[in-house]
């Protein structure tokens, strides 16, 4: 009667998925690429349905989503700020630009696309529960919902005291998983977590991109925060980096040990 | 050759519009069932959208970066058997409006109200009276020409069936299964939809021309208008039949469950060896069931044309349950007969299948009181809509500890909130009340409980 609903949301976990840590930190844009490669060969059965943990590459710098960069100005502006220094990747879920670099850690579900008919929402929900549950073992009691001014808001951000401390996002690509298909396709749900980023500054960065593209979207710093200002002692005397592969490894415990619920 | 119009399909998120943001395909290209067409992207996600059919691509209806809102056409494909489109609408056209022709008065046996074909041989005649809009409803439904074959062969419309295939095709099992369930299959909290009224509504939206299912925001306007899903239609049918038909009293009391907390505690290690999760609706539903001994008017229903009280003797409980597409109510047959362990796993089955939409249409049907819980979202105190035609549904709230005046003294307690809605044509606010007290004696002190198992 209390929390069955997250007896009922395992349905949708494939009964053989595995958690990994993949990631490259020396190429964001291979670090990127990777939820393809891995997407498309969990799709066609080659390896198992992956929950993937990985930091962002050390390049500092924003993400944004294709459709950020679908017209000239958008273009611009990103070669813009590729001149300044500044890392760009562009991925290939939907929504608007994400703080990337050090600080930042990742989880990706990667999931064989089947026939249920189910919404995004649904995969939102197995996607941020258990998030939301590792959080409460920190201490922090968090919520899903929209904040409007946050980075690439959405109604699956996770809040911590109604600041934004995770943005989510998803893709569904090709058809059907499995063999017989065409093209067989998979479903990447994607969350990230800023650890410990400067939000005014990657605010600014964000700002920046948005009024060079012409585009008149703005964040607000005030409305995002990072783990380590939620909970400064547990990130003590680390470097952003340092912050980010503690939180990574975490993970890899606590995902497997949901995962290891999942086969039960 | 026949026409087939893919539509957007609800992404998810609330949000009723995505944007196109490439096409996979291109006029001409033959694809297969379940090759992506094209990526749709709203403001968080992005979706490769696959054909549920096989065919070659006629007219790409909406140009790369256009913004579509759920149930506009995206592309028209050429298939062979039949399409979803009437074989004379040309393609991307919304058919018009206008109901299907009257028949001949010399044939009008039925000119008002549609109703389900009785046999075969009425959906077969060209001179019956619904024949016309219940083939046109059944050209939106994916399926087989042979397995419409045989829906239209048992005499069965195939738009009411719920397909389990790929993208909701529709398969010789579900229309078998339809049958067994003896034609119904879904069944929602408020009150069950009788064929008849089904047919009525389902007939009345394909008289509705397409484009007047969706409407789109305009820049000026504040507001969002939403296109109701198939489920929700019926939801709110039920509710309000149920509304307007039975003059609804709900009393409301709190049952202090001190000692069912702490028995529930001591039994969830023993649940747990046992590979159940045990809740209080266990519980509930045994203490409801001796209640109904004591009060058997609860367990009814009205037949309104004989003016007679039916009474149930056997105890089948609704269980509603909220599911991403919207209130069911499966049904825990024969509770009476089961012990609170069975009770427990099959609410927990019941619920799991319901919320994948794996119930089979006969495990929604035939409850014969209810209960609706609240509690699990917080909520204390509310008015259930009876599941017409019931005549009662209890509504559970949440367990809050709280201080209580016990033999003088304030003690701390943990009370849980029960509203009982009644049908007041049948059961007086008196009759209501002792229903009540008889539920909450038996939650107080479950050790009386026990004896009821």
């Amino acid at each position: 009667m209390e929390d069955d609903r997250v007896m009922i949301d395992q349905t949708l976990w494939p009964r053989d998925v595995e958690v990994r840590w993949i990631d490259d930190m020396n190429d964001s844009a291979h670090n990127l690429a990777l939820e393809q490669t891995l997407g498309e060969a969990v799709a066609h059965g080659e390896i198992r349905p992956l929950v993937r943990i990985w930091r962002s590459a050390l390049a500092q710098g924003i993400g944004v989503s294709r459709r950020d960069v679908s017209g000239d100005d958008g273009l611009a502006a990103m070669n813009e700020m590729k001149q300044s220094g500044w890392d760009v990747v562009v991925r290939n879920t939907g929504g608007t630009a994400v703080p990337q670099g050090p600080g930042v850690v990742h989880l990706s579900y990667l999931f064989p696309r089947d026939a249920r008919k189910v919404t995004t929402d649904a995969y939102y929900r197995i996607l941020c529960q258990p998030l939301i549950a590792w959080l409460e073992t920190l201490g922090l009691q968090a919520v899903t919902g929209a904040l409007p001014g946050s980075y690439c808001d959405g109604t699956y951000n996770i809040l911590v005291d109604n600041k934004k401390l995770v943005g989510t996002a998803q893709a569904w690509r090709g058809g059907l998983a499995g063999v017989k298909s065409n093209r067989p396709g998979y479903i990447l749900a994607h969350a990230c977590m800023v650890v410990d980023v400067d939000m005014v500054a990657a605010a600014e960065r964000i700002n920046r991109f948005y009024a060079r593209a012409g585009n008149d979207y703005r964040v607000h710093p005030e409305t995002s925060t990072a783990l380590r200002d939620l909970v400064p002692d547990r990130f003590q005397g680390m470097t952003p980096f340092e912050a980010a592969t503690s939180v990574a490894n975490d993970w890899v415990t606590w995902y497997s040990a949901q995962v290891a619920d999942v086969r039960r | 050759m026949a026409i087939y119009e893919l539509k957007l399909p609800e992404l998810g998120e609330g949000l009723h519009e995505g944007r196109i943001a490439r096409w996979l395909v291109k006029p001409g290209d033959v694809i297969k069932e379940d090759d992506a067409v094209a990526e749709v992207e709203n403001d968080k996600s992005m979706v490769e959208l696959p054909s549920p059919v096989d065919g070659k691509v006629v007219n790409l209806v909406l140009e790369e970066g256009t913004t579509a809102v759920v149930g506009d056409i995206l592309l028209t494909l050429e298939v062979a058997g039949e399409g979803n489109v009437d074989g004379t609408v040309t393609a991307g056209t919304a058919p018009t409006a206008a109901p299907s022709p009257q028949p001949t008065p010399a044939s009008q046996t039925a000119p008002t109200a549609p109703s389900a074909p009785a046999t075969p041989a009425a959906v077969e005649s060209p001179a019956a009276a619904n024949a016309d809009s219940l083939a046109s409803r059944a050209h939106e439904v994916l399926a087989t020409p042979g397995v419409r074959k045989f829906a239209r062969e048992s005499g069965i419309d195939i738009g009411r069936v719920k397909g389990t295939g790929a993208n909701g095709k529709v398969t010789k099992e579900d229309v078998e299964t339809f049958l067994q369930g003896g034609g119904v299959n879904a069944v929602l909290d408020g009150a069950s939809v009788s064929p008849a009224e089904a047919t009525l509504s389902d007939a009345a939206e394909d008289a509705r021309p397409l484009a007047a299912t969706v409407a789109v925001n305009t820049a000026d306007t504040a507001e969002e208008r939403i296109p109701l899903s198939s489920i929700r239609k019926i939801i709110a049918a039920a509710m309000a039949k149920s509304m307007y038909t039975a003059p609804h009293v709900t009393v409301m009391d709190e049952v202090d469950v001190t000692d069912l907390v702490q028995l529930r505690k001591e039994l969830k290690p023993l649940a747990e060896d046992r590979g159940v999760k045990i809740t209080y609706l266990p519980f509930i539903v045994k203490a409801m069931i001796a209640a109904i001994r004591k009060y058997p008017h609860l367990n009814a229903s009205l037949d309104d044309d004989r003016q007679e009280l039916v009474v149930k003797h056997n105890y089948h409980i609704g269980i509603a349950t909220d599911t991403e597409r919207g209130l069911v109510v499966p049904v825990v047959r024969n509770a009476d007969r089961k012990s609170m362990w069975t009770i427990a796993g099959e609410i927990a089955d019941l619920a799991t299948r319901a919320r994948t939409n794996k119930l089979g249409p006969a495990e929604m049907r035939g409850s014969t009181i209810s209960i609706t819980n609240i509690g699990s979202a917080g909520g204390m105190f509310f008015t259930p809509v009876i599941n017409y035609p019931e005549v009662a549904i209890l509504g559970v709230g949440r367990i809050t500890e709280k201080p209580v005046m016990k033999n003088g003294e304030v003690v701390g307690a943990h009370m849980m909130a029960l509203s009982l809605s009644f049908d007041h044509r049948i059961i007086d606010g008196v009759m209501g009340q002792n229903f009540v007290n008889e539920i909450k004696r038996l939650l107080e002190n479950p050790r009386l409980l026990m004896m009821e198992v």
